[in-house]
């Protein structure tokens, strides 16, 4: 059994066999367009990262795939196979309650010391109604207000971007799901979230 | 108005450059003429100067582009401006132009956003439809996307441009700007890696670290080296953001667009990027990749297809304005 299930933007997704049970093989393959230093650091770094961080992620409470194997010559990673939906393709849907879960998973890791650093909807798994949080490559130990605010940035710009139509209340049940965990932090970390967006190009934030 | 054959004058000032073109219903470039203003070396824009710069070829460019395009004012349907985002002494200039011969020749007015036109000139020149778009210039690094009605954010810059980033650093060598030729040409002949700053924040980047430590270098080694290495550290977090926007979507045409579009070695990683998604690259041609007036032309002249105009008393600019916040009612 060996099976392509997804060619993303760094890693192939395979499923295949690992020990006889179903597995997932993550392989980060060249970048040929990168020059081969930098994309070599880059995969080697992001594999050892991801690694890492599963398992501590899983210790801070949140669901995520169960680590086997790494294997850093070749910068993948055999984890345990989650079967379900993607929560890109549910908010397609039109389903977005688990936007709350969302919200209270990366409060969860940000109470932690950890920042996901990649909170696109694509990155969470819906397997029978519980959430999993995946791809830790560009995840960072932090716990600092600034790199908080950029998981709160992320999830909001890929949610206008991606399903204006239920932006406002899909972006609303993660706020809300993020203060659920993180109590008064969470207004901090949202307001700075908002300092954020505008120091993006042309916003007119507060000098017009 | 549809239906019907327009010929639209854009004026274009919203930087260095002051543009005026003719472009039709038809998607015709009559004419493109522009005059770009030049600081000293070592300096960037000086608003002042460049606004004094863009009065003073005002009429020149604008008889030009008419005389090009072989027609006089009272054959044009409308007259269309950059209205922003950019530099207020500079869009004042094309601002006034439009506004003074709207009025005289009772014409209609129409304002538009600078980085659309980019954007949707792009697509008329290169023929792509429903692109994700990578528009990469001073005054963005963006990579959108359009659904319903207006272009949308999938990642941007967090903080400085790559052409900010690439004059920034230029004029620490004493170049002018624009810097991005004379970096190019010197990248070209680097060989030695050095590491810098890389930071990717999902699909977002960060350039004002790379600067930093660029900046920092300058002096301490190979100039070329440094050239090259800072070409590669940008441009790969250009192109791995690029990548995930694709991969996202499952968009499968990717537009390159604005001023550092012109870079040779962007556009054969960029061609990689899209070989590796199965997408296909447009590159609108260099000439209209930069700023220029048949940008503001086309796309004022899509507004007013749409029945949009306003008056000359209402031919306001806007130094801060988002691709985000402007209505597309051509790709709802």
């Amino acid at each position: 059994m060996e099976k392509l299930i997804k060619k993303g933007a760094e890693a192939e997704i395979w499923l295949r066999s690992w020990m006889g049970i179903p597995a997932i093989y993550k392989v980060r393959r060249q970048r040929k367009y990168m020059i081969n230093e930098l994309d070599e650091l880059l995969r080697r770094q992001r594999t050892v990262k991801e690694a890492k961080i599963l398992v501590e992620a899983r210790r801070a409470g949140i669901h995520t795939p169960t680590l086997y194997f790494v294997d850093l010559n070749n910068s993948a990673i055999i984890m345990q196979y989650v079967k379900g939906k993607n929560m890109r393709q549910l908010l397609k849907e039109g389903i977005n309650r688990q936007c709350f879960e969302l919200g209270r998973i990366l409060a969860t890791l940000h109470l932690a010391g950890i920042v996901h650093g990649d909170p696109t909807t694509s990155n969470f798994i819906v397997s029978s109604d519980k959430v999993y949080a995946i791809d830790f490559g560009l995840s960072v130990h932090s716990s600092d207000i600034e790199d908080k605010a950029v998981d709160i940035h992320l999830i909001k710009e890929i949610l206008s971007a991606d399903i204006p139509e239920r932006f406002e209340e899909s972006f609303e049940l993660v706020q809300n799901g993020y203060a659920s965990v993180a109590g008064k932090d969470a207004e901090h970390v949202i307001d700075r979230a908002k300092t954020i967006e505008l120091r993006g190009r042309y916003a007119r934030g507060q000098w017009g | 108005m549809q239906g019907k054959n327009i010929t639209m004058l854009g004026i274009e000032s919203t930087a260095h450059t002051f543009g005026a073109a003719i472009v039709t219903s038809e998607g015709k470039i009559l004419s493109d003429v522009k005059e770009v203003y030049r600081g000293a070396n070592g300096s960037g824009i000086h608003p002042a100067e460049a606004s004094q710069h863009h009065a003073k070829y005002a009429s020149k460019v604008l008889k030009q582009a008419l005389g090009r395009a072989g027609i006089g004012l009272k054959d044009i349907d409308a007259i269309s401006y950059s209205a922003g985002p950019g530099l207020g002494p500079c869009l004042r200039v094309g601002a006034v132009v439009a506004r003074s011969l709207s009025s005289y020749f009772s014409k209609p007015l129409v304002p538009v956003n600078h980085a659309v036109g980019h954007i949707e000139l792009g697509c008329l020149l290169s023929k792509a439809s429903d692109p994700v778009c990578l528009l990469v210039s001073g005054g963005h690094t963006a990579l959108l996307s359009s659904s319903m009605g207006k272009w949308r954010f999938f990642g941007e810059t967090l903080d400085i441009t790559v052409g900010q980033l690439f004059d920034q650093f230029g004029r620490a060598l004493n170049f002018s700007s624009p810097c991005g030729p004379e970096i190019e040409r010197l990248a070209s002949n680097g060989k030695k890696y050095i590491a810098l700053p890389y930071t990717v924040k999902g699909n977002d980047m960060s350039f004002s670290g790379l600067l930093t430590s660029a900046k920092k270098m300058i002096g301490k080694c190979d100039v070329e080296d440094l050239a090259y290495s800072l070409q590669e550290t940008s441009f790969s977090m250009l192109c791995e953001v690029t990548e995930r926007a694709l991969a996202f979507t499952e968009k499968k045409e990717l537009l390159v667009v604005g001023g550092v579009a012109a870079n040779k070695r962007l556009a054969e990683m960029l061609e990689q990027v899209c070989k590796r998604q199965e997408a296909t690259l447009f590159v609108p041609p260099v000439e209209f990749s930069g700023d220029c007036g048949s940008q503001i032309g086309w796309v004022g002249l899509k507004h007013f297809q749409n029945g949009y105009s306003v008056k000359p008393e209402d031919g306001f600019v806007r130094q801060k304005w988002r691709v985000d916040e402007v209505q597309i009612p051509w790709r709802s």
